[in-house]
């Protein structure tokens, strides 16, 4: 630059004519250059542009956990300055129905208190009976539930004695306890039906029909071998101690547990091919990855190599999960690993699996791609990258907006209370995400969008979904670790919807296990009753399809658990229809009156 | 300045004279943000010695020895800036973070515009995950230098703190700057990738592999990439000769495991799987101990851990790095100078490997395990005499001693 100036500086001179002004410009000009020669050229980064925002959403998510009667309910983790490893987990929350009546019930675990600490055990579970308008009222002493003292983790739902009522596993610290239900009255069987008995630190369980007998088996994940006597001393500044993670403690393995049809269950964990395993698993789901009707297991464990089990049609498994790529990261990284779920979320027809991971670390996504082999969807889901500063332990597939995708929430929160000091861009308490499904498997977060409560910063746990108010929609539950619990209303106003109950006569009496699929317009929507995702909690096993602008299926087909498949025409939407296994006729279920809870 | 008409010959020598004074105070400021530091010292030919060799000593990773010149500098010249800088560049690879960033601020004291300095100081705050402060610290490198590798390290924190979009607008401003530079490259790679834009991510490390073609972390990155693409006969040409020259790159092995996987040769994918497996549990065990290290750099047991660890695997650059910053901390340390003096027969060199046992046996004359070793790498440098001595020597501590016993009869001596 300065040579070009240099050339033509003396000419300007000689043949300016008017040379006053001619020095008069060269001086402002030398001026100015020395001035941007002395401070620089632009020194910050640009911040781009923001993507263009989507469309303005008719998703909203209402808290409501004060109205609806559940402020009272507060998790402990019964710290007392030891930093115990055990009250950064919290604990799970979920919906059973647990009176039978269709409304869904909500189940709260509040943690507990350890006995070194001199304070008294508080009652580990909260039951709420729905009231129907929008409120619950505490049932948990007159259901049998109120003298139950324990460190509470999760739990799963599952009528395992085909006896038509909702049972309930509690996953706990310490011993596990198996609760049969029997026109709303919850026993504990643990001894008598052999599940529960041993003594280890359990996470996620759930029920699942290994065998496809038509009774639920019980699959039960293991974290960490821990005690206060074996606790070990971890920093986060060199000084202090801080809460440990899992890489310096030991593995358990998960249990497998058999239904004997008679009421009791056997521990077939070896057997069954579950035994060894790495452990520290704290999310299970199942699903059908390979179409064979056969249920499969994934497990997500905590820095320790996801599983899957592929069933292998008798009810023993096979672990494939390092060959078929779902178990670490792209670079062969072993990840967090929390909560879990699994579902169809494009148009290929395959299962994608998502995985709940740390900070730093993307929310696993993997699709699979035939013969067992999955291929790493994170990064272009576009959930991947916007995953990496949260820590998110819970994750499932919901049709928020009901447009027919399956869309994914994540709810999130550090387990360092301390992380802001330590990590920059990293906090404790954290927002939610709602990745919504643009209707190809690539995803977008719209949180924001839905109002200011989903976004509100929480130190989230376990999270369950369920359509509580029988509009349609579906509807959130999130704990939180050493806090409230928060129920989150969707108050979408359009969108049709068809709700599908399931009732098994050769499969189990949930029809857990088995597969509905619907027709709109030449797409299909795949739907998978189940009783285990997300972390440590319970969802309604019901198949909910949202239809978007449609008013009904162009036809349904439902692929039962025991292998019987039920094929049905054009069903109307806007309502819930129950299907008997067997039957070719399908029976409406009377919802909420609409309308009027649209008014609030 | 005074303007005059030159119409007159007089008034055109004065017109011409201010043009020229003009022209040098625009050269002078022009250069202000350009001018390259140098000190003040750069001719005294005891000064530069001592800093070439503390320089020296800093790359073989002789803390103590390159700190010794760095102090010997400020005996004799304690103005100097290039020794300040010298000794931050040391205390920030021992992780004593106050007192290397104390040495860079004495530098820009004496030199305010001392290139580099602003951007190593960015460097440490980014290893202390301290990322809003590495971005400050890098943008006071670039008032004073535009350069890509500040811009490189800006990208790499906005990363860091999920601002993808200025990280890439830092990584384009490097490649500007200079379009050879093969991190931003790289870097931007890594940035598309997350963002699911593998054909982008791919053209990015490809090119910063073209520039750098022996880097092996480049050439990963091409091969991992290629297996996402499921381009993964392609995949192998670039994955097996990282294997081949690292063999502890657990990454590598799962990525050909996956290739060979979806090529369906399912039994050489089980054979990389299980090496992958191996090797990552050493990983998860050396990423535990760096979080250690990091979390606690004054203790040397955590660096003498990280040591082993890294030994075990077959990184033996970084095992030393661990070992000599232990060592730092804890010079008399019989432990970790045993440890060293094993990755030093490892590697070859004897000479070093008998220095340390040397030094231990100083300490402790009567440590009959290091008598043994002693002996051992005598022996291997041909040295039977000095082996001897050392047998003999753990024989008249521990008569008994079978080993001892053993290596004599080996070379031929009695016990």
């Amino acid at each position: 630059m300065l040579r070009r100036y240099l050339s033509f500086y003396p000419k300007m001179i000689l043949q300016s004519k008017n040379y006053s002004f001619a020095v008069h410009l060269v001086v402002l000009i030398i001026t100015l250059i020395a001035w941007l020669g002395c401070t620089g050229s632009e020194q910050s980064a640009k911040h781009g542009e923001k993507p263009d925002a989507p469309p303005s959403l008719s998703l909203r998510f209402k808290e409501v956990t004060t109205e609806a009667g559940l402020g009272e309910f507060r998790h402990e983790i019964g710290a007392f300055g030891e930093k115990w490893i055990p009250e950064s987990m919290g604990s799970g929350c979920g919906f059973i129905d647990y009176n039978g009546d269709g409304w869904q019930d909500i189940l709260l675990i509040a943690g507990g208190e350890f006995p070194e600490s001199g304070r008294g055990p508080i009652p580990a579970l909260w039951l709420y009976r729905n009231n129907r308008d929008g409120t619950f009222t505490q049932v948990t002493r007159e259901t049998g539930l109120a003298d139950v003292v324990a460190y509470g983790l999760g739990m799963a739902v599952g009528d395992y004695d085909n006896d038509g009522d909702e049972d309930l596993y509690f996953s706990t610290l310490w011993e596990d306890m198996l609760f049969r239900n029997d026109g709303g009255v919850f026993t504990d069987v643990s001894e008598e039906t052999g599940v529960g008995y041993a003594s280890f630190w359990s996470s996620s369980a759930i029920f699942f029909d290994a065998d496809r007998d038509g009774w639920l088996d019980l699959y039960v994940g293991a974290y960490i071998e821990w005690s206060p006597e074996k606790d070990l001393w971890c920093t986060t500044d060199g000084k202090n101690k801080g809460y440990c993670t899992p890489e310096i403690y030991k593995g358990l393995p998960g249990r497998y547990y058999h239904n004997n049809v008679d009421g009791t269950f056997t521990d077939m964990s070896e057997e069954a091919g579950f035994i060894p395993a790495p452990g520290k698993s704290l999310g299970v789901t199942e699903f059908d990855f390979n179409r064979d009707n056969w249920p499969d297991l994934l497990v997500a464990n905590d820095t320790q190599p996801d599983l899957l089990y592929r069933n292998n049609g008798d009810g023993t498994f096979k672990e494939i999960g390092a060959l078929s790529g779902i178990a670490y990261d792209e670079n062969g990284r072993a990840r967090a690993g929390m909560g879990v779920d699994a579902g169809v979320v494009d148009d290929t027809g395959e299962e994608t699996v998502f995985v709940a991971n740390f900070a730093k670390e993307m929310i696993g996504i993997f699709r699979h791609a035939g013969n067992g082999i999955f291929i790493d969807r994170s990064a272009a889901s576009k959930i991947g990258l916007s995953s990496l500063m949260v820590l998110t332990f819970s994750v499932f597939l919901i049709d928020a907006d009901l447009d027919g995708d399956l869309d994914l929430f994540a709810a999130n929160g550090h387990v360092q209370p301390d992380i802001e000091m330590i990590q920059d861009g990293v906090t404790h308490a954290q927002a939610a995400n709602i990745y919504m499904n643009q209707g190809n498997g690539i995803f977008q977060d719209v949180a924001a969008q839905t109002g200011n409560d989903l976004v509100r910063p929480i130190v989230a746990r376990g999270a369950a979904y369920a359509d509580y108010d029988r509009d349609g929609d579906i509807d959130l539950l999130v704990a939180e670790n050493a806090g409230p619990v928060h129920l989150y209303r969707n108050d979408l106003q359009e969108g049709h919807f068809l709700r599908l109950s399931l009732k098994g006569t050769k499969s189990n009496q949930n029809g857990i296990g088995s597969q509905v699929i619907a027709s709109l317009n030449g797409k299909r929507m795949y739907r998978r009753v189940r009783s285990g995702s997300s972390y440590l909690a319970s969802n309604e096993r019901t198949a909910i399809f949202g239809l978007g602008d449609a008013t009904h299926v162009d036809s349904l087909w439902v692929h039962w658990s025991s292998g019987e498949i039920s094929r049905f025409g054009r069903i109307e939407g806007d309502r819930e229809v129950l299907l008997v296994e067997g039957l070719d006729t399908l029976s409406e279920i009377p919802m909420a009156d609409r309308m009027a809870l649209a008014e609030r | 300045m005074m303007l005059i008409k030159p119409s007159s010959a007089p008034g055109r020598l004065v017109a011409a004279f201010f043009a020229l004074l003009a022209l040098v105070i625009f050269l002078a400021t022009w250069s202000c943000g350009k001018k390259q530091v140098s000190s003040q010292d750069e001719f005294d030919p005891v000064v530069r010695r001592f800093l070439i060799e503390g320089t020296d000593a800093l790359k073989r990773l002789d803390f103590d020895r390159a700190l010794a010149l760095v102090d010997s500098v400020a005996k004799y010249k304690p103005n100097n800036a290039d020794l300040h800088f010298l000794r931050g560049r040391i205390y920030s690879e021992l992780m004593r973070w106050d007192e290397a960033e104390i040495s860079y601020r004495k530098a820009l004291d004496l030199l305010p515009n001392y290139r580099g300095v602003w951007n190593n100081l960015g460097n440490n705050e980014y290893r202390k995950q301290a990322y809003s402060k590495a971005i400050t610290y890098y943008n006071k490198e670039l008032e004073r230098n535009q350069a890509a590798i500040p811009w490189t390290g800006m990208g790499r924190t906005y990363s860091q703190l999920g601002n993808n979009d200025s990280a890439m607008y830092a990584f384009e401003q490097a490649i500007a700057l200079d379009s050879t530079y093969a991190p931003a490259y790289f870097n931007m790679a890594i940035l598309e990738d997350d963002e699911g834009n593998a054909e982008a991510a791919f053209e990015r490390v490809s090119r910063a592999l073209s520039l750098a073609p022996d880097n092996l972390d480049y050439r990963y990155q091409v091969g991992a990439i290629l297996v996402k693409m499921a381009r993964n006969e392609e995949a192998l040409q670039y994955l097996e000769p990282v294997a081949e020259a690292r063999s502890w790159h657990h990454a590598t092995y799962y990525n050909l495991g996956q290739a060979y996987m979806r090529l369906g040769r399912e039994e050489k994918a089980q054979e990389y799987m299980d090496r992958a497996e191996y090797l990552r549990a050493q990983d998860a065990e050396i990423g535990n101990l760096e979080n250690s290290v990091l979390v606690t750099p004054w203790s040397p047991v955590n660096h003498a851990a990280l040591g082993v660890a890294l030994r075990r695997v077959g990184r033996y650059n970084d095992a030393l790095h661990a070992y000599m910053t232990g060592l730092h901390i804890d010079p008399q340390n019989p432990e970790i100078m045993n440890n060293l003096a094993s990755l030093h027969m490892i590697r070859g060199d004897t000479t070093l490997a008998i220095k340390c046992y040397r030094t231990i046996l100083m300490n402790d004359p009567f440590s009959v395990d290091v008598w043994l070793n002693l002996g051992v790498v005598y022996a291997l440098s041909g040295d039977a005499e000095q082996a001897e001595a050392a047998w003999r020597t753990v024989l008249r501590i521990n008569p008994d001693n079978q080993r001892a016993i053993t290596y004599l009869k080996k070379i031929g001596k009695q016990p």
